[in-house]
């Protein structure tokens, strides 16, 4: 069975699975696109070759020499990436990234011997050759397993939580303090740097490079094998592999087809197998999550029990409680923590924000109300730099965040909540809170590399930490479930526990009760003050004066932009002036 | 019941109504995903009659006027309009029965002209005599609409794109018009102005109107009856002339 013909597709096979698992990483986990793959793969192979012969480096040397340069490079094509550029953008980008580079591998015939290529030396360690393809399956077979490994341990690290977050809404995992520029770069460079190391083995093997083995036409092959596989699971990527790239020399064996009609064949049964997964399973043979036996399990793999719970757990259960920040008991005139001084944001020629003073005084909660299009979510985007005011300072602490980007306000003790709960919808609800914890060694890449036990370990306590915040809300039964399965009060409860679990001292509450069952709606209240109680700032945009009134301290008016008035909410509901704003005339 | 509800009289026909409502609507259970806005909202409309929602943002006003006309599918309750059952029909089917429904995002065709904005509004009107009668007399109510008849919707004025979304729902005529926020982004006088159109075509033509607002008085100027709503529920039905006296409605909101 094993003979330099099996060997030699197998090894194929391997690339695939390797090549397939890396872009996995990337596209699976980071939902970002690239059609790139195959150019990496081959400034892998192009590195190896040109440092082995060139420069003669030995194979070891030459092989990390194409992982830096592969990952240097994909971190040159990620910067205007990570940046802003994503979605069809960056299809696009990667795309022409593709053609350019494969083009130069042509063109540029001093260096790469153009179109015909160049001749890489055999595999030699120690007096071992690796000529021939049983010789050298050992060697892909390591090789792709390491590959396997780092992709499957980074993706189920805090890294790789991260990467899921950025995934589902990045615009939420920034909000809860993380840098996801530096995330996204890191991805692209990792998945392309695995490609380039695979580039590298495959130089020694093949001991022949050309550019027409980088073409489109890969890079297009290995996204089909993820997205026959399964977007997000390796397992399925492994099946993917291997369907996609053992069919052409099964039909080959076929007897009735040979190797000259294997062609035609082999694109009507691609052609079927596209129709048919379109058909009856859209999200691949494995979907993110799910176990290979689902393949002849019916019903596996389906979503869980999608009946709506409409109570909210009670939140009156203790959980461990995580130390409040300093508390001043004096009540009589609390410290501000958050000062807004002559805010102004306008949109076209419209002012949203138009020269607002607001203080957040320590361990109160005020509301901000006032009719449609007062300004006051736009405040909320304003001081947690999701906008950029167009004047005005905002200051925490005393120190000035104006123009700060959301992750850094949040690590410096600001964080929001959205109106529309933006959880991450796949993850489950500890994920959830696990990924807004924070100060996690395990999001760093080379923590995870150089002390894996420690990330480890810290993880666990970062996960024991989730908890604790999610028995502080009641939710510690859900632990486990996937959010989408949560009734949307429940979700809503998930995500004060998320902010909570943010550290940050100072909360924003975007409209926390709307959308939830009357019927829990005290439980919510008790819930917010019971934030108060831990100590927390905290102000909240709510449009229900029945619900501000229960929960405010201090109670701020807007309208067109402006405050306009200030005190209790008796205060404000005793001025006929505001009826008038309010309810109209 | 959790919170702290002010007098609630949700019987129906409690006061000098007449004996068979226009529409009534049981029970209404409607959402979107996972998050439900309406819990067990019943309202009511006598023909002729104009009804106001009125209550805070994410009350749920906007979700009962979709579940009514079935823009938004209900998962609980009973639609019964002149007497039919309209639970199991579809939106088609409800406007065909004579409900209407303007939204306050998007009430008009915006790449099409005035002209042909209003002959789909009257698309389920036979007979094209019929449908030139009531355009003329949706010109005659407002003469800017005959100025601009050639013109693209999008590129009338905020106020003019009202009045012909309004025009539109003339063109139908429909026993039940369903109006969302009419008077959103345009001034005082317009409001006024279109406000009494509304008004008038209910006591003329004996068509009914269910309105949602959120300028509280004039509505309510201009209403017989009016519900308010927090939290997804209906928390007080009063007549429109004793919940203007109350002068302001903090305590409702």
């Amino acid at each position: 069975m094993l003979n330099d013909y099996t060997a030699d597709i197998a090894i194929l096979i391997l690339i695939y699975i390797a090549l397939g698992a890396s872009l996995n990483l990337l596209m699976g986990y980071a939902g970002q696109f690239s059609m790139a793959q195959a150019v990496f793969y081959g400034i892998g192979a192009y590195a190896t070759g040109l440092l082995a012969v060139n420069l003669g480096w030995s194979p070891v040397f030459a092989v990390i020499g194409a992982v830096v340069v592969s990952f240097i490079a994909a971190g040159i094509l990620a910067l205007p990436a990570a940046k802003r550029v994503s979605g069809e953008y960056l299809i696009l980008l990667t795309l022409a990234f593709q053609v350019v580079v494969n083009q130069l591998m042509n063109s540029l015939r001093g260096l790469t011997g153009g179109p015909y290529g160049f001749t890489v030396p055999w595999l030699t360690i120690g007096d071992k050759d690796f000529i021939s393809p049983v010789d050298y399956l050992p060697i892909m077979v390591i090789g792709c397993l390491a590959v396997l490994l780092i992709t499957w341990g980074l993706g189920e690290s805090p890294f790789g939580r991260v990467l899921k977050g950025i995934r589902e809404d990045e615009r939420a995992v920034r909000a809860l303090g993380k840098n996801t520029t530096v995330s996204k770069l890191l991805v692209f460079g990792i998945a392309s740097g695995m490609a380039g190391f695979i580039g590298g083995l495959s130089a020694y093997y093949y001991q022949f490079i050309a550019p027409g083995t980088y073409s489109l036409d890969l890079s297009i092959f290995v996204v089909s094998i993820i997205v026959l596989g399964g977007i997000g699971n390796l397992t399925g990527t492994i099946i993917g592999a291997i369907i996609l790239g053992g069919l052409r020399p099964f039909l080959q064996n076929v007897d009735f087809i040979g190797d000259e009609n294997s062609y035609p064949w082999q694109a009507i049964i691609y052609g079927l197998a596209l129709i048919f997964l379109m058909m009856f399973r859209p999200e691949g043979l494995l979907p993110e999550g799910v176990g290979i036996s689902s393949l002849w399990k019916r019903g596996a793999g389906t979503r869980g029990d999608q009946a709506i719970p409409t109570r909210v757990a009670s939140t009156q259960r203790e959980g461990p409680l995580p130390a409040p920040p300093t508390v001043m008991p004096e009540a009589a005139q609390p410290n501000e923590i958050v000062r807004v001084e002559d805010l102004a944001k306008h949109f076209g020629g419209i002012y949203a924000v138009n020269g607002v003073n607001l203080a957040l005084r320590e361990n109160q909660i005020t509301a901000l109300i006032g009719p449609n299009g007062a300004g006051k979510t736009t405040i909320f985007n304003l001081i947690t730099g999701t906008l950029t005011p167009d004047r005005g300072h905002v200051y925490l602490r005393g120190k000035e965040i104006t123009g700060k980007p959301p992750d850094e306000v949040a690590r410096m003790g600001m964080a929001r909540s959205f109106q529309d709960t933006r959880l991450f919808r796949r993850l489950t609800v500890l994920q959830n809170v696990a990924m807004a914890v924070p100060h996690q060694p395990g999001e760093n890449v080379a923590v995870l590399a150089v002390r894996p036990l420690y990330s480890r370990r810290m993880e666990e306590e970062t996960l024991a930490k989730a908890m604790g915040y999610l028995a502080l809300v009641g939710m510690q039964d859900k632990a486990n479930e996937p959010v989408s399965n949560l009734g949307y009060g429940e979700q809503k409860v998930v995500a004060i526990a998320r902010l909570l679990a943010t550290e940050s001292e100072v909360l924003l509450l975007d409209e926390p009760t709307s959308g939830i069952d009357p019927a829990v709606l005290d439980d919510m209240i008790n819930l917010v003050l019971r934030l108060k109680s831990l100590g927390r700032t905290i102000c909240v945009v709510e449009h229900s004066l029945h619900v501000v009134e229960r929960l405010a301290d201090h109670v701020v008016f807007m309208e067109e932009g402006k405050v306009t008035a200030e005190g209790t909410i008796a205060d404000l509901t005793g001025q006929q002036r505001l009826v008038e704003v309010y309810f109209g005339t | 019941m959790s919170h702290t509800a002010p007098t609630v009289s949700t019987t129906p026909s409690a006061s000098a109504r007449a004996a068979a409502p226009l529409l009534q609507a049981l029970d209404m259970r409607a959402g979107y995903q996972r998050r439900q806005v309406l819990y067990d909202v019943s309202v009511e409309v006598d023909p002729g009659e104009v009804v106001a929602v009125l209550g805070h943002n994410g009350a749920g006003k906007t979700t009962l006027l979709k579940s009514i006309v079935d823009f938004v599918h209900a998962s609980g309750g009973r639609v019964t309009f002149a007497g039919r059952d309209l639970t199991p029909v579809g939106y088609t089917g409800r406007v065909r029965a004579g409900i209407s429904y303007a939204s306050a995002e998007a009430p008009i065709f915006r790449d099409l002209t005035v002209r042909d904005n209003l002959e789909l509004g009257g698309f389920t009107v036979p007979g094209a005599p019929e449908r030139a009668g009531r355009m003329e007399q949706v010109f005659a109510l407002f003469p800017i609409l005959k100025e601009r008849e050639a013109q693209l919707g999008g590129t009338l004025s905020g106020g003019q794109q009202r009045m012909l979304s309004l025009g539109m729902a003339i063109m139908a005529r429909p026993k039940l018009m369903l109006l969302d926020e009419p008077s959103l982004g345009l001034s005082p006088a317009i409001v006024q102005s279109i406000f009494q159109v509304i008004r008038d075509f209910a006591q003329q033509d004996g068509m009914s109107v269910l309105l949602v607002e959120q300028n509280v008085r004039a509505a309510l100027r201009i209403s017989d009856r009016a519900y308010f709503m927090r939290a997804g529920e209906i928390i007080l039905e009063e007549p429109a002339e004793v919940a203007l006296a109350r002068g302001s409605w903090w305590d409702l909101f």
